[in-house]
């Protein structure tokens, strides 16, 4: 298994691309954040607005929308926070090591509070962590819709972040998501579920 | 001594005497005939040399002439007529300790190690370079070249792997 650790480089010693200094820069987090006391307002230094509320405040109403079954918002949230990311990336992902896609973010996910971001490679399958973050729904639901559309607008393709475990997320096809999910709430450890994906394992 | 063998020595005696006075030929001459040799002379004095033996050096009266010569060996410690097949052998066959002993052909190993060995004298000193190296031109240096047949990996890769897995219903 490749493990890949948001702000270090690779743990297996596999060869990456740097193929910019961007890339290989650190993210900054220097005056991410603008707090403008005067309007009340907080924004990024793109210019967004953001508002700092506390899990608790968060977590019900998350609850509700995947209860309702519409995590859209939660999807643009990750857009919105993939797009930070590709700024301080200076591209798109796909060309990019993935340390450089890593480290730029990590940080933008560590900025806003949603815990500690780590890739894994399991076999041919990609695999995110995303560890101390705030439990928002019991089964990892807004998590996933966050991390689909912050790598989906990271790399530009649809992608689908499927919960396989309590602070893992499976990579895959948006058309193989629902038998991902099925297989993991089934009982499935994540090594089986990729035996299957691999056409090994029925 | 009994009567007989005073009565042999003085025979003996009278016809050295005899030959003593006849015409000696020069020294290197060949030597007297064989045949003209006294038949009184007792058959156990000399052993009848075998062809490939060389003739004595001295005759009997060269002996008697010289107290300092001395006599061709005894035949008891000269090799029997009957045994020249035996010494013959021995001649040729020398025994195991003796014989040379086959030298043991070198190896690719063990050559290099005997031949400086054998001929400790014939190393010469090596001789001191013409030029100095890196007079005309700078030294080379050795430039570690590494190339990687296998593409760097990104990111984009790993994602399209992870994509290429579909479970199949």
């Amino acid at each position: 298994m490749l493990r890949l650790g948001p702000f270090w480089g690779a743990e297996s010693g596999a060869r990456v691309a740097e193929s910019s200094q961007s890339q290989q820069a650190a993210f900054d987090p220097g005056g991410f954040y603008e707090f403008d006391l005067g309007a009340g307002a907080v924004r990024t230094r793109d210019g967004e607005r953001v508002v700092l509320v506390a899990p608790e405040v968060l977590r019900p109403l998350v609850a509700a929308a995947a209860e309702r079954g519409d995590l859209t918002p939660l999807r643009n949230f990750g857009n919105g926070l993939a797009r930070h990311a590709k700024s301080s990336l200076g591209g798109g992902a796909g060309g990019a090591s993935p340390e450089a896609v890593l480290r730029h973010a990590s940080a933008v996910v560590a900025l806003f509070g949603l815990g500690v971001l780590d890739l894994e490679r399991w076999g041919k399958a990609l695999v995110f962590r995303l560890t101390e973050s705030p439990e928002l729904d019991e089964k990892h639901l807004a998590v996933a819709a966050f991390l689909g559309g912050f790598v989906s607008e990271l790399t530009g393709q649809d992608i689908a972040c499927v919960p396989v475990g309590d602070d893992r997320f499976l990579v895959t096809h948006p058309s193989s998501a629902d038998r991902v999910w099925a297989l993991s709430r089934g009982g499935s450890s994540l090594a089986d579920i990729v035996a299957v994906l691999e056409g090994s394992k029925r | 001594m009994s009567a007989a063998q005073v009565q042999k020595l003085e025979a003996l005696l009278q016809r050295v005497t005899t030959r003593r006075n006849e015409p000696r030929p020069a020294r290197g001459a060949a030597p007297a005939p064989r045949s003209a040799a006294p038949e009184t002379k007792p058959s156990a004095t000399f052993a009848p040399r075998p062809a490939s033996q060389p003739p004595p050096a001295r005759s009997i009266a060269d002996a008697l002439e010289s107290p300092t010569a001395q006599y061709p060996k005894p035949a008891a410690t000269k090799p029997a007529a009957s045994k020249p097949a035996a010494s013959k052998p021995a001649a040729s066959k020398p025994s195991a300790a003796a014989r040379p002993q086959a030298r043991p052909q070198p190896t690719a190993k063990t050559a290099p190690k005997a031949a400086p060995a054998a001929k400790p004298a014939a190393a010469k000193p090596a001789e001191p370079r013409r030029v100095a190296r890196g007079s005309f031109a700078p030294p080379r240096q050795a430039v570690a070249k590494v190339t990687s047949p296998h593409r760097e990996l990104t990111f984009g890769d790993l994602l399209a792997d992870a994509l290429s897995l579909r479970p199949e219903d």
